[in-house]
């Protein structure tokens, strides 16, 4: 999961920070222009990069944390992330002890309906 | 071919060629361009530049007319006194007026059509501003190009247009209009930007050496011949489908059923996106103080005899969320790179999908894929209203203003615990109605964009134009509040990131439930002890 989040978050800074921040200030400027007209709301237009970097960024870090998880997911039902077993001669195990004679019950042998 | 006409032609010097006679053939100096070229080196009018052009096979002395060898004794041609006029009033715009009389001397077709054209009268009369000359639209014509019909050269042309009808400064000295054109911002410009071979530029609509006032009878877009032009293109157009299409500014006065749609829609994104910016990070602040104190109490555990978890979305409910979010995703990456054309990361994001027609594929299989998703959900609420097994707890209630008072002030520190929210919080009835709200507004003029001439049938053209305008904006609306809200709540808090698992599993654990809908976990732990009475 973790190694996913920082690859979303490496690919968001590399290739994607420039873009949302273009896409936020458009958006930011298509706001202001429709409550200012005419004028930019510098605030509003600040809001929109925000907004940019924020939501592009959140689909990036959510799409790598996912796949990370996934990923991860796969890997543990794989069973590579378990150390490998390395194969000793072990001494032949002693024979099991002998079953101990059953104890009778009262009132009936135990187990039975 | 109107494309390649227009790189030919030239004109306004149909002044010129018209007083000589068709016989004219200017003397050329010893040794070809090579003797000009001897002094006239550098970036205006180099070797390398002339002969990559159009011209280069021209004689410099077919423009700059009655040089000979010997430096600039030239024996320029008579002028008539139309064409002095003409060149004195060019002495400001070039060093060399008199070689701008020249083109006509070879596109003599395009020089007549200029010569009559809007462009050439502002040049010739008196105006605020003056009118263009060939090299205003064509450039440098020692370096000028053959330029194919490509998405790149129409572009470049349309560019060409607005480098002055969309300065404002320019256009407010000219008086054209109380505002500058808009066109990159239409949907036509924003096609053309992202390389469209079908979107038509400017001169596609205007023509270009023949652009008439478009208030004049004769003008393609002038009111009598604008359906006709657009049917050029789009089959069947009719007047509002005409009317539906501008590039002029949104003003009150002119437009005023789409102004107000755009005022609206930008309150209502700013300050939605405003109140849920402002409800994330405080719920950051909650999140990072309750990991900081560590607190332990929410820890004790689960009663004997509570389900160790409970469904919260059945299959039907979260293939509907499936279909939504694949669509959803989808539709944004396809349908954003046109709400801003401008950008060249738009470009880029738009070739990965396809170029502009595999963008367009996608974003139609995706619409078609969300209300799909629309008409599952209405099909499934019907069907558990008609077996009595609709439950109304996503209906917002009063209760929901007193837990959202409560909430915002558990969130700021002001109260110690947060409210028991009951089946669904505040927070998801918001997220549910809207896309409630978000699928009615962008479906419904999706499907006008979809279709617009069918629509225009029924529709006036303002309407048509506001829904262009609601549906981009609306877009920004539910983009912006998914990924920021929506994503924050469900993926990003740190009590549970990476992610609610609630949208693969549909079950939540006891232990969650008690903490996010306390007021159902106590309804559960209720139950169960009336089911199972402690002994």
């Amino acid at each position: 999961m973790w190694i996913g989040t920082g690859v979303g978050i490496l690919a968001f800074l590399f290739a994607a920070l420039r873009p949302a921040l273009d896409f936020g200030l458009q958006a930011g400027r298509t706001l202001s222009g429709g409550i200012a007209h005419g004028h930019e709301i510098a605030v509003v237009v600040l809001f929109g990069r925000m907004l940019g970097v924020l939501g592009i960024g959140s689909l990036f870090v959510v799409m790598g944390a996912v796949l990370g998880t996934g990923g991860g997911k796969i890997v543990h039902l794989l069973g590579l992330d378990r150390p490998d077993v390395v194969a000793v001669p072990q001494p032949p195990a002693p024979p099991p002890p002998a079953p101990a004679a059953a104890t009778p019950v009262a009132g009936g042998t135990p187990g039975a309906a | 071919m109107r494309l390649h006409l227009m790189f030919l032609g030239a004109g306004l010097l149909a002044l010129a060629p018209a007083a000589r006679g068709a016989d004219y053939k200017a003397p050329h100096p010893p040794d070809g361009n090579r003797s000009c070229l001897v002094c006239h080196q550098g970036e205006a009018f180099g070797v390398e530049k002339i002969s990559g052009s159009v011209h280069k096979d021209l004689s410099c002395t077919d423009c700059h007319e009655g040089y000979e060898w010997r430096a600039h004794e030239a024996q320029e041609p008579e002028l008539s006194a139309d064409q002095v006029a003409l060149v004195e009033k060019l002495r400001t715009r070039s060093e060399v007026p008199r070689a701008l009389l020249a083109c006509g001397n070879c596109h003599s077709e395009e020089a007549d059509t200029l010569g009559k054209s809007l462009h050439t009268r502002w040049l010739r009369e008196e105006r605020p501003v003056p009118g263009p000359t060939c090299i205003s639209c064509h450039e440098d014509p020692h370096g000028i190009r053959r330029v194919a019909e490509t998405p790149a050269a129409k572009r470049l042309l349309s560019s060409r247009c607005q480098r002055c009808h969309e300065d404002p400064a320019l256009v407010a000295k000219a008086g054209l209009s109380a505002e500058p054109m808009n066109f990159r911002d239409s949907l036509h410009g924003r096609l053309v930007t992202l390389g469209s071979d079908r979107a038509p530029g400017c001169f596609d609509c205007h023509t270009n050496h023949a652009v008439q006032d478009p208030a004049s009878a004769g003008a393609p877009v002038a009111a009598g011949n604008k359906v006709r032009t657009c049917r050029r293109c789009h089959d069947g157009a009719t007047q509002s489908f005409a009317d539906a299409f501008t590039h002029r500014p949104l003003t009150r006065e002119a437009q005023p059923a789409p102004y107000w749609v755009h005022t609206f829609f930008s309150w209502l994104t700013t300050l939605t996106l405003f109140a849920l910016f402002m409800h994330v990070l405080l719920d950051l602040g909650a999140e990072i103080r309750r990991w900081w104190r560590r607190r332990k109490e929410d820890e004790a555990p689960v009663p004997a005899g509570v389900p160790h978890d409970v469904v919260r979305f059945d299959l039907h409910q979260r293939i509907q969320h499936w279909m939504l979010i694949a669509s959803v995703v989808a539709l944004t990456l396809s349908g954003w790179p046109i709400r801003a054309a401008a950008l060249s990361s738009s470009g880029s994001l738009m070739q990965m999908l396809g170029g502009l027609e595999g963008a367009a594929l996608l974003h139609r299989v995706c619409a078609a894929l969300m209300g799909a998703a629309a008409v599952y959900h209405l099909v499934y609420l019907t069907q558990r209203l008609v077996q009595r097994r609709l439950v109304l707890k996503m209906v917002p209630s009063p209760r929901d203003v007193t837990d959202l008072a409560h909430n915002l002030a558990f969130l700021a520190g002001l109260r110690p615990d947060r409210p028991k929210f009951d089946k669904f919080s505040y927070m998801e009835k918001f997220d549910y109605w809207a896309v409630f709200w978000g699928v009615a507004i962008m479906g419904g003029t999706g499907l006008v964009r979809w279709f617009p001439v069918a629509f225009s049938h029924v529709l006036p053209g303002w309407v048509l134009y506001a829904t262009q305008l609601a549906h981009g904006e609306e877009a920004t609306l539910a983009a912006s509040a998914l990924f920021v809200w929506h994503f924050y709540n469900v993926h990003l808090r740190p009590s549970i990131f990476p992610m609610n698992w609630v949208w693969l599993t549909g079950r939540m654990s006891a232990e969650s439930l008690r903490e996010e809908h306390g007021q159902e976990y106590d309804d559960l732990v209720a139950k169960s002890a009336k089911r199972d009475p402690a002994p």
